[in-house]
């Protein structure tokens, strides 16, 4: 599925954030959004629409979001589409609620747009598979293609291994950000991670030999000492 | 006895007195030192008979067959006047004269006690009246911060909006600016909102063993994330020892408190500084946590203070110092340790002992 076609549904009481939030997915490329200002409008448009993702705001007018998605999750409109909380309660109680409930995401209310939108493509790579489409990444004279899970250096084409593949993915999708090691082992061995991070350090060497042209000074994969690794593209 | 006459060698019981009796329900009877009766009135049939010494013994001390008595003594003998049963409850004392002595001697002590309790009664119902107040201002500031968060989403969210379409450099700048005050606005209101919640208790702290290495490397690498000023670093040093340790604590309480004093280090050196949070253990195998600045650092008063069990921060200062209540909340709860020094460069060096 592509993300054109994802069709997601914000269901938030407060106009100017149900208009911002359908903006900004707008501007992501997420084009079919829909809006509802309540559970009941929200109802409506569950049983006329198939939805890819809702974001469901805790508090509305007409009742609360935690007890419309109990009611519609367990054979109802929800049972198949998932969910993230939209909430103004920051309590760990209310969070762990929202998940225990079943909820994909949750996220407290004031949250950056950038991270929404990274939740929300988490989600949607979870249950739609989808996987941003990109062209490429430049980086230097390589050009490494996520995709096609491939590095084009001067003409020459090398394969990434799966596992420095992932370990791409990641500091891709993060660009521009440290991701711990904790991170990157928990990613690249979820059965459990203990003294792999030697293990990540030679994933990230090889990593290395074919993406920077000097491997030992690199400029896009960037070590930062005592806390991880970052990809830094925009130089 | 009085109200008895002898006629005839026959008894009579004035007639008022006999519909006392029996409005009572009461019985009576007269014994002679022999134990018959001489003359009843009211008595219940199981009761006509002959009394040995043994009967009166016991109806004398206690009941005559569940009947409750009283009886005195007249020249004829014995008078016995009788209620319906289950009425009155009977009992003969006997205590010790030594524990009767010593009761007397305990009276004051007694008394004490009991203005003792007259005394921490209203207290202990005012300090509930109190609990009651204060859960209902936590109840209030929760709702309060809950009303600030929508709005300050939809302003975050247009700012970014600006910044990530304008052309204009000056209009990008100033969105993030606007951007940049809504995080500490954000900021504040988690800050007011926890710091009324661990005042009044929180409920339950709960917490997990968590390797505390990895606890850090994710706090300091959100807050590197977070922080665009280049002038900033951070170092973040781990004795190699302490890698692997585990240890038991509320995750989410003391990464509010870490990132308060990553925050306020930031804040308070506008110029940039160096922050090195350091994890190490002392001969004793004391684990300590230390997150200093080599910034401009404080006074020697305001550090005093500080560290006080209860410091209130001077109104004129116009700082609150909400941010470091919460650090020495939060550490006072794990019932760890926490100190404000001045850091080895000159700095503000806060010093955690965990356990």
């Amino acid at each position: 599925m592509e993300k054109e076609d994802c069709k997601i549904l914000v269901v938030d009481d407060e106009k100017e954030l149900r208009e911002l939030l359908q903006e900004l997915l707008r501007k992501e490329g997420y084009l079919s959004v829909e809006v509802a200002s309540s559970c009941k409008e929200a109802e409506a448009k569950l049983s006329e629409n198939c939805y890819q993702l809702i974001l469901l705001d805790v508090m509305l007018t007409d009742g609360n979001g935690f007890d419309f998605y109990k009611k519609q999750k367990n054979g109802g409109l929800l049972s198949e589409v998932p969910v993230i909380f939209l909430s103004a309660r920051d309590e760990d109680r209310a969070r762990l609620h929202g998940l225990g409930l079943g909820a994909d995401d949750y996220i407290t209310k004031p949250f950056l747009p950038e991270e929404l939108i990274l939740r929300i493509a988490a989600v949607l790579r979870r249950t739609c598979h989808l996987e941003e489409k990109e062209q490429g990444v430049q980086l230097g004279e390589s050009l490494v293609s996520i995709d096609a899970g491939t590095v084009i250096r001067q003409g020459e084409k090398l394969s990434l291994t799966a596992k420095e593949l992932a370990l791409f993915s990641i500091l891709y999708r993060n660009k521009g950000k440290i991701v711990t090691t904790d991170t990157l082992c928990d990613a690249l061995w979820p059965d459990g991670n203990f003294g792999l991070e030697s293990s990540l350090l030679v994933h990230m060497r090889h990593l290395r030999e074919k993406i920077e042209k000097e491997p030992s000074k690199p400029v896009f994969l960037l070590t930062v000492r005592g806390l991880g690794y970052k990809l830094e593209i925009g130089r | 006895m009085e109200h008895l006459h002898k006629e005839n060698d026959e008894y009579r019981l004035e007639e008022e007195e006999a519909e006392k009796l029996s409005g009572a329900q009461q019985f009576t009877m007269l014994l002679d030192n022999g134990g018959n009766i001489l003359w009843s009135e009211f008595l219940p049939k199981e009761l006509q008979k002959n009394y040995t010494l043994q009967d009166v013994a016991k109806f004398t001390r206690y009941y005559l067959e569940d009947y409750p008595v009283r009886t005195y003594v007249v020249p004829e003998g014995l008078l016995i006047i009788g209620q319906k049963k289950e009425q009155i409850w009977k009992y003969t004392l006997e205590y010790d004269e030594n524990a009767v002595r010593n009761l007397i001697e305990l009276l004051p002590l007694l008394f004490l006690a009991n203005a003792v309790i007259l005394v921490s009664v209203p207290i202990w119902i005012q300090k509930k009246r109190a609990k009651q107040k204060e859960e209902e201002r936590t109840e209030w500031i929760a709702g309060v911060s809950h009303d600030i968060r929508t709005p300050l989403a939809i302003v975050l969210g247009n700012a970014e909006m600006i910044a990530a379409t304008t052309e204009s450099e000056e209009i990008k700048d100033r969105a993030l600016r606007i951007e940049k005050q809504g995080l500490r606005l954000r900021r504040l209101v988690e800050n007011l909102n926890l710091f009324s919640k661990l005042s009044f208790g929180y409920g339950n702290l709960e917490k997990e063993k968590i390797q505390v290495s990895r606890f850090l490397r994710k706090t300091i690498t959100e807050m590197r994330n977070q922080t665009e000023d280049e002038r900033v670093q951070f170092n973040l040093d781990i004795e190699e020892d302490l890698q692997g340790l585990e240890l038991c604590f509320n995750e989410n309480l003391m990464e509010r408190a870490l990132m308060n004093l990553l925050y306020n280090a930031v804040q308070h050196n506008p110029e940039g500084c160096e922050i090195t949070v350091k994890l190490y253990q002392d001969e004793k195998a004391h684990v300590f946590l230390h997150v200093e600045d080599n910034g401009c650092g404080i006074e020697k008063a305001a550090l005093e203070r500080l560290n006080r069990k209860n410091y209130e921060w001077e109104p004129s200062t116009g700082q609150h110092g909400l941010g470091l209540k919460i650090v020495k909340q939060v550490i006072n709860r794990h019932r760890w340790k926490v100190q404000f020094k001045e850091g080895s460069q000159g700095g503000f060096l806060c010093c955690i002992q965990m356990g």
